[in-house]
């Protein structure tokens, strides 16, 4: 349990912050001779924009001539996060190391032990010097706030490229374009600050965090020729009610996946099998997906339970040529970048397999698929609030 | 394992009788069938150390030797133990050990001829029988003189704390930190074994203690900030909570389940071949028909390259320390369970508590300073 008010940057939900609806991630590089001081004042003019953005205060809607007062926007319709990519370090823009973990990722060599890139991705994709993540309730909000970063680096002519961003949205059914329960189990409220807080090693990251993107296209088209039995085997729920399954029964040359009963006076979404599936012993279940992306089963304060807290958006990219471009923006938080490289490295966790099911797949068993590919992908140290802006400790 | 059976015979028998003298939970001492397995795995590189001290001066202290100051024997406390063999500065080879002290001590006893064997192998030349049992014959000597002999030499026992070689400058033989003995591993898990609930009046509810929480409530059994001590005692714990009997699958000890082979990469960023890890010492029975080994050894097989030449994937860079590499292995105890409800469960409450940091860290520092010291 923590104590006392969080340093965490806006748009984590931790206890007390309100979930927003749509998100945009927003990479960014240093020119080439930017020195470290000039790139933490450009740090401080874009965080001032998005603050000033936050309370409802646009730069181009100030009074400019004699009778004229500021025209105000809605306060509060975003919530903005400044992180610190691996290049940031390694060209030099503070003394400080990087942290452990915190590296590119691997191109083109698989970027991941089981999750290779897609076609036609270039280096560096989701990465950069800089991310901020804006994410509010409405799709025009968190674009603007992209867009008056733009501004913000054209009319002071900050030494800033703005490089992409990554773009989502939250489900309100609570379903993934698989259309299976997504993000349900998930480090419970009380706990996620014990989950995510960095403990101070570094110490610039005391009270930070660090993030985990990865923009994973799925496909979907070779997801819908697996039989729903298969998907389920895949998964570790049922596909309609979302309970998990206790396992996978064996007859007649059919697998059955087996849910946990659902109790008749409980709304299933909150039931403990549903929430936190508990461990089965049955081989099958306990290599699908749900289970190999938590193992232990333990509490988010043990270690080696390497818990991480999801918090991704879906996408959709377009249909082009009749041919669907969609996926998973997922975002990870933890208090250490080691347990996001154990779940994704560890051969019985994800890092075994690209999705789910087992190595040695039996009768009946889901064939292996590659169900997802990197689209984009970094890690990002996200440091406490601060003033002028968070991270200005990697400047002094 | 191709020890004698009469040795895997004694050392069953050993550890029944240790787990005899404890006051057993009746998850651990009841006739109940055990079919399911459970695997309580955790990474091999100490967590305690690192959270306290800070990463970096962690990772350099683990791999420090000089004089009576030995990295390993003060801070490898995962049931693992490892050695980073450098030549001319680059590291060469990663050796780790998972083998627990009290069973070479009954190999010592009955198998000298084994022990020398093994330790040769592990040597690479011929083992010197004085440096192991103090005695060029071992046949000449007692069970107990071989045993007493062998803890000296090997174990560092008898209060000199000073290591002969074939467990340290040439070879890994098997554990030594205090902590990494059978009786530490019982002790923890006579105190786990048994249902904790929490009664959580901030979530106005109830919930299993996590490690931290029973630990805190142990009484001196394990020590939290750890990889391994707060994972065995929440998962032992959860599992007596559903009701279930619980044994250690046999031959007792900590298995080597797995290196993370995939986050080590050649220069061109493609992983090592799997060739390169060497796993021995396998325990004679499978863990879901994998063999249960105890014994691991890294070395690039590549004219022109080691170890120095790689890169780990979560640095972008060689592996400088032991532990690097210590960290993407996974270590593990087995149990086997029965079914839910077999046992009463008898819940014990304990207060909900965050990770005391400031209680498991204590002493680390002073151990540091005085070793940096020895060191310096």
């Amino acid at each position: 349990m923590k104590q006392g008010e969080s340093d965490l940057q806006d748009g984590i939900y931790i206890p007390g912050r309100k979930p927003r609806r749509c998100f945009l991630l927003l990479t960014a590089d240093f020119e080439g001779e930017t020195s470290p001081d000039a790139a933490c004042a450009a740090l401080a003019e874009i965080t001032e924009t998005l603050t000033r953005l936050r309370a409802g205060e646009v730069a181009d809607l100030r009074a400019t001539k004699p009778g004229d007062r500021d025209e105000p926007i809605m306060a509060e319709t975003i919530d903005f996060m400044l992180g610190y990519g691996a290049s940031f370090f390694t060209r030099g823009f503070t003394s400080a190391e990087a942290p452990h973990g915190l590296v590119a990722l691997q191109h083109p060599a698989t970027p991941t032990a089981s999750i290779p890139w897609a076609e036609g991705v270039q280096a560096r994709a989701g990465e950069g010097d800089i991310c901020l993540q804006l994410t509010g309730d409405r799709e025009h909000a968190v674009a603007r706030g992209a867009v008056e970063i733009w501004k913000t680096v054209r009319d002071r002519g900050l030494p800033v490229d703005i490089r992409t961003t990554y773009s989502g949205f939250a489900r309100d059914d609570r379903r993934s374009w698989l259309g299976f329960h997504d993000g349900v189990s998930n480090i419970c409220k009380p706990d996620r600050r014990g989950a995510i807080e960095c403990g101070g090693d570094p110490d610039w990251n005391r009270g930070g965090t660090y993030m985990a993107f990865l923009r994973l296209q799925v496909d979907l088209e070779g997801w819908r020729e697996l039989s729903r039995v298969q998907q389920e085997v895949l998964v570790g729920r049922d596909k309609l009610s979302g309970q998990a399954l206790a396992g996978v029964d064996i007859g007649g040359g059919d697998l059955r996946p087996r849910p946990f009963p659902l109790e008749p006076e409980t709304e299933a979404s909150k039931q403990p099998a549903f929430v936190d599936p508990p461990e089965t012993g049955d081989a099958i279940v306990e290599a699908s997906h749900i289970h190999r992306a938590n193992q232990s089963r333990a509490s988010a304060t043990t270690h080696s339970a390497h818990r991480i807290f999801r918090q991704g958006f879906e996408y959709l990219e377009g249909i082009e040529a009749g041919e669907p471009s969609l996926g998973l923006n997922f975002v990870s938080f933890q208090a250490e970048l080691e347990h996001f490289w154990q779940v994704l490295g560890l051969h019985d966790w994800l890092g075994g397999v690209n999705f789910g099911g087992r190595n040695s797949r039996g009768f009946g068993e889901p064939p292996a698929l590659q169900l997802t590919t990197l689209r984009a992908g970094g890690v990002y140290a996200i440091p406490p609030r601060a003033a002028p802006f968070p991270g200005a400790r990697l400047c002094a | 394992m191709d020890d004698p059976g009469v040795v895997r015979q004694a050392w069953q028998e050993h550890v029944d009788e240790e787990l005899g003298k404890s006051d057993l939970p009746r998850a651990l001492s009841s006739g109940a069938s055990c079919d399911e397995l459970r695997i309580l795995e955790w990474p091999a590189a100490p967590t305690r150390i690192r959270r306290c001290l800070g990463r970096a001066r962690a990772d350099r202290l683990c791999d420090a030797t000089g004089g009576k100051l030995d990295g390993r024997a003060a801070f490898h406390e995962e049931y693992a133990e490892w050695q980073l063999i450098r030549s001319g500065g680059r590291p060469v080879r990663f050796e780790l050990t998972t083998e627990l002290p009290d069973y070479w001590e009954l190999l010592a006893e009955r198998a000298p001829g084994r022990v020398l064997e093994l330790i040769s192998a592990f040597a690479g030349r011929e083992a010197d029988s004085r440096s192991i049992f103090e005695h060029p014959v071992p046949s000449d000597l007692s069970a107990t003189e071989r045993r007493e002999g062998f803890g000296r030499t090997v174990l560092g026992m008898g209060g000199c704390n000073v290591f002969g070689p074939y467990n340290g400058s040439e070879a890994l033989t098997c554990l030594r930190h205090p902590s990494n003995r059978l009786g530490a591993v019982l002790s923890l898990t006579a105190a786990a074994s048994a249902p904790m609930m929490v009664g959580d009046r901030d979530r106005d509810e109830r919930r299993p203690a996590s490690g931290s929480e029973i630990l805190a409530a142990s009484g001196g059994a394990g020590r939290g900030l750890r990889s391994s001590d707060p994972l065995i005692a929440e998962r032992l714990a959860r599992l007596a909570g559903e009701g279930r009997a619980m044994r250690f699958e046999a031959p007792f000890g900590v298995d080597i389940t797995g290196m993370q082979l995939s986050d080590v990469l050649l220069p061109g960023g493609e992983p090592i071949p799997s060739e390169w890890l060497t796993l021995s010492r396998a325990a004679g029975s499978e863990l879901d028909e994998r063999p249960r080994y105890r014994r691991l050894r890294l070395e690039v097989d590549e004219p022109g390259l080691d170890l120095g030449d790689l890169r780990l994937r979560r640095t972008g860079k060689a592996p400088l320390y032991g532990a690097e590499l210590a960290e993407l292995v996974q270590v593990a105890l087995a149990v086997r369970v029965s079914d839910r409800d077999c046992v009463p469960v008898e819940t014990t409450f304990v207060a909900p508590a965050s990770v005391d940091r400031e209680r498991w860290c204590e002493g680390i520092e002073a151990k540091t300073a005085e070793f940096e010291e020895g060191t310096s």
